[in-house]
């Protein structure tokens, strides 16, 4: 055997456990649904010996509402021809929600599989005050049971030797009972399906009860079964239904009765310590606190992402700086000499500065993620949901999406309805992502006093966290505008099970700022570096002979094109300059701050030291001898790059999740038409005010 | 030309060439890999979005 799969409930550790067995650095997190599709890794033995495992998403059980959970049913229900089925099941239990878990547990059981339980977060469970007899547990389910802490690496060694040898089909297969006559029925039903439908007996199992409970099992199975077995299921119906029994919840009620039996027998409560979690929820998840507290961690974050990130943002430039006038001394003045230092090392310096503010954002994003405040971020803000017509669930993808669009509109993979599921995906990439950040901060920089409001206020803070406001009220907004019209359909309730608080991990939380870090200086190096060299092109060919800077500027190949288009742009305020640097940053926006240092560069080739952000204060318009930026200017850039899709790889990936090109042709459309509407009212209302 | 110009050219037409070339290879693994680099995540196509009725 060497093909292991790793299940379990959502938010019970699947993925450390997964990390810590495979080294592998996945994304973990204190909320449900942080793992939406199936991952691989290997667990090496000191023997040399190696298998794979493999990571599903969390499931409360084998019927899957979601498309997250159909992963996981399908692979186990051998529904799946292309997919392995795994040899082998790792199953993760929350030990201080062991009732709930262990109903996935009972159905795995049924499934035949070789299993080990892993008994994880034993430490939490300890503080609630539940003592769990861990050998008694292992003699009732009849298979090995492991206990570990999986962020704390205990039991760890533990379980990677009971994976090497003890993994045991349980002798508790079918152990709950059913009242006599829908027992009777189910097998009936069962030996037809394995006669008829050819169908092992462990799959047969599952589906007779699915068949004789679910209707919605029903219509999916209904082409697939034979005249005979469709009539005899709807004569079950009838039958179960005559004789007073509820056949939508009967097995599952016998299910839990079973569990509950273990339970009383494995369980213990010993003395309960302090509870942190319900004090904190009492004012997190307040219906007027909840709010305020929600809004001042905002508040608070980008204040700080903007004040210690100074230091290593003018330590990043000046090292940029120095490397240009280094090689600059090394090259020959001439074509060679300008496109490296004007367009490469600039453009990219330009870019990389913002790394530290980068940095600090995902310390946030993780220390909330890790501690387990999103959750109740999306408990809280879930009345609002539900008023715009979104599933409470939405939130999560959509505060993912502060990180970047792309694992927010995967994260969309947990809403059960594809009407809703599409509505998130349609707003998720409005929230500012980290790729906006650097575009933000340049121009708040550059245009926005550095005052302090109310005397401990930073202005350049309230701007930012304003723009991000602005993302997350036109994602509802336009949540709303697409649950009233084309995407019409009733909001099902919200349930999400809060995590316990804890402390961040901070191996978790430095994984993923260095990830982030490597991804982010991957683009500086590729991409950005890319787009810097052909726009230093474009912005110095074709060259004529008399002429200062700006006016060869202008009659270059990006000038031309940016005053062809800039009549287009200009009831927004923008000038040619801007419009081909909002251009250049369809593939990635923060290309947007490259594309504008190389321009300036090349208008400024002879002024060595003058920054880009003093470069675009000073930058005068010819014809009206106006500055071409204004503090308007500014802020109507940075409302355009609140709404507009400029990022290729998110429209991609909404084509994959929704399997056609419609949605994300529509996505582009209608947010760069909304872009282009906000911005030119925030232009002609700011307009009337100056 | 000079070599400076000549070389610039150059450099250009790589840049340009590199650029595509590596937007059409992350399309691709887009389409099989959730992340759009090469770890060892699937993706399923059961999760797409079937025509909504």
């Amino acid at each position: 055997m060497n093909y292991f799969a790793i299940i379990g409930n959502p938010n019970c550790g699947k993925t450390t456990i997964f990390n810590e067995l495979t080294g592998l650095r996945q994304k973990v997190g204190n909320y449900p649904g942080v793992t939406v599709e199936k991952k691989e890794g290997k667990i090496l033995f000191k023997d040399g010996t190696e298998i794979t495992l493999l990571d599903l998403p969390g499931t409360y059980s084998l019927t899957a509402n979601s498309p997250d959970e159909k992963i996981v049913s399908d692979i186990l229900l051998r529904k799946r021809i292309d997919i392995q089925r795994p040899e082998g099941i790792v199953c993760v239990v929350d030990a201080s929600n062991l009732e709930r878990n262990l109903y996935l547990v009972s159905q795995i059981i049924d499934q035949r599989f070789p299993l080990i339980i892993v008994l994880n977060m034993v430490d939490v469970a300890e503080d609630t005050g539940l003592i769990i007899d861990v050998g008694k547990l292992s003699k009732l389910l009849g298979v090995s049971v492991i206990k570990t802490v999986g962020i704390k690496r205990k039991g760890i060694d533990e379980l990677k030797r009971a994976i090497q040898g003890k993994f045991q089909v349980s002798t508790a297969v079918r152990q709950w009972k059913l009242p006599e006559i829908v027992r009777e029925e189910h097998e009936e039903l069962t030996q037809l399906l394995i006669k008829h439908n050819s169908v092992k007996e462990d799959v047969a199992v599952y589906d007779a009860a699915a068949l004789l409970s679910s209707p919605k099992q029903l219509k999916e199975f209904k082409d697939e079964l034979k005249p005979e077995i469709l009539d005899h299921v709807l004569l079950d119906h009838q039958r179960l239904e005559s004789l007073g029994y509820d056949r939508h919840s009967i097995f599952v009620k016998s299910r839990i009765e079973w569990v509950r039996s273990i339970c009383s027998e494995v369980v213990s409560i010993g003395e309960k310590k302090k509870s942190y979690t319900d004090i904190i929820d009492s004012i997190a998840t307040h219906k007027f606190w909840g709010y305020i507290i929600f809004l001042t961690l905002m508040i608070l974050m980008f204040q700080s992402i903007f004040t210690w990130a100074t230091i290593p943002m003018n330590f990043i430039s000046k090292g940029f700086d120095w490397i240009g006038y280094q090689l600059g001394a090394l090259i020959p003045h001439g074509d060679l000499h300008d496109l490296i230092i004007l367009g490469a090392v600039r453009g990219v310096g330009a870019v990389v500065t913002f790394l530290p503010q980068i940095l600090l954002l995902f310390l946030f994003l993780g220390v909330l993620e890790d501690t387990g405040y999103m959750a109740r971020a999306a408990f809280i803000m879930d009345r609002l949901m539900n008023k715009v017509g979104l599933h409470g669930k939405a939130f999560i993808p959509m505060l993912s999406s502060f990180a970047c669009a792309i694992p927010g509109i995967m994260a969309t993979r947990t809403i059960e309805n594809p009407r809703d599921r599409l509505v998130t995906m349609m707003v998720a990439p409005l929230m500012s992502c980290s790729a906006r950040l650097p575009v933000y901060s340049l121009l708040i920089a550059a245009f926005i006093p550095n005052l302090l409001v109310f005397g401990f206020w930073n202005l350049q803070g309230i701007v930012m966290i304003s723009l991000y406001m602005l993302g997350l009220v036109m994602a509802l907004l336009m949540a709303f505008i697409f649950k009233k019209t084309i995407l019409k359909g009733k909001t099902p309730d919200f349930i999400m099970e809060l995590p316990p608080y804890r402390l961040p991990s901070l191996k978790n939380i430095l994984i993923q700022m260095w990830e982030r870090s490597v991804l982010f200086l991957k683009k500086a190096g590729t991409i950005i570096l890319g787009v810097s060299i052909i726009l230093w092109f474009l912005a110095t060919y074709p060259k004529i002979e008399n002429g200062n800077p700006s006016e060869k500027l202008a009659h270059s190949f990006i000038g031309q094109a940016g005053q062809f288009i800039e009549p287009l742009m200009k009831p927004l305020g923008f000038d040619w300059k801007i419009d081909i640097s909002i251009l250049s940053s369809l593939l990635q926006r923060e290309v947007f701050v490259s594309s504008i240092s190389t321009i300036y560069n090349i208008q400024n080739a002879d002024d060595k030291t003058v920054s880009l952000k003093s470069q675009m204060q000073k930058d005068l318009d010819t014809s009206t001898g106006l500055p071409r930026f204004t503090i308007l200017t500014a802020i109507c850039i940075m409302v355009y790059y609140v709404l507009a899709m400029q990022c290729m790889s998110t429209l991609t990936v909404v084509k994959r999740e929704t399997n056609s090109w419609k949605w994300p042709f529509f996505q582009f459309a209608y947010m760069t038409g909304l872009a282009y509407l906000v911005t030119f009212i925030v232009y002609r209302v700011g307009l009337s005010f100056i | 030309m000079d070599w400076q110009k000549l070389i610039s050219f150059i450099t250009v037409l790589v840049t340009l060439f590199l650029i595509v070339r590596s937007e059409i290879k992350k399309y691709k693994l887009r389409k099989t890999r959730p992340c759009g680099s090469d770890c060892n995540c699937a993706v399923l196509k059961e999760v797409s979005l079937k025509k909504l009725k």
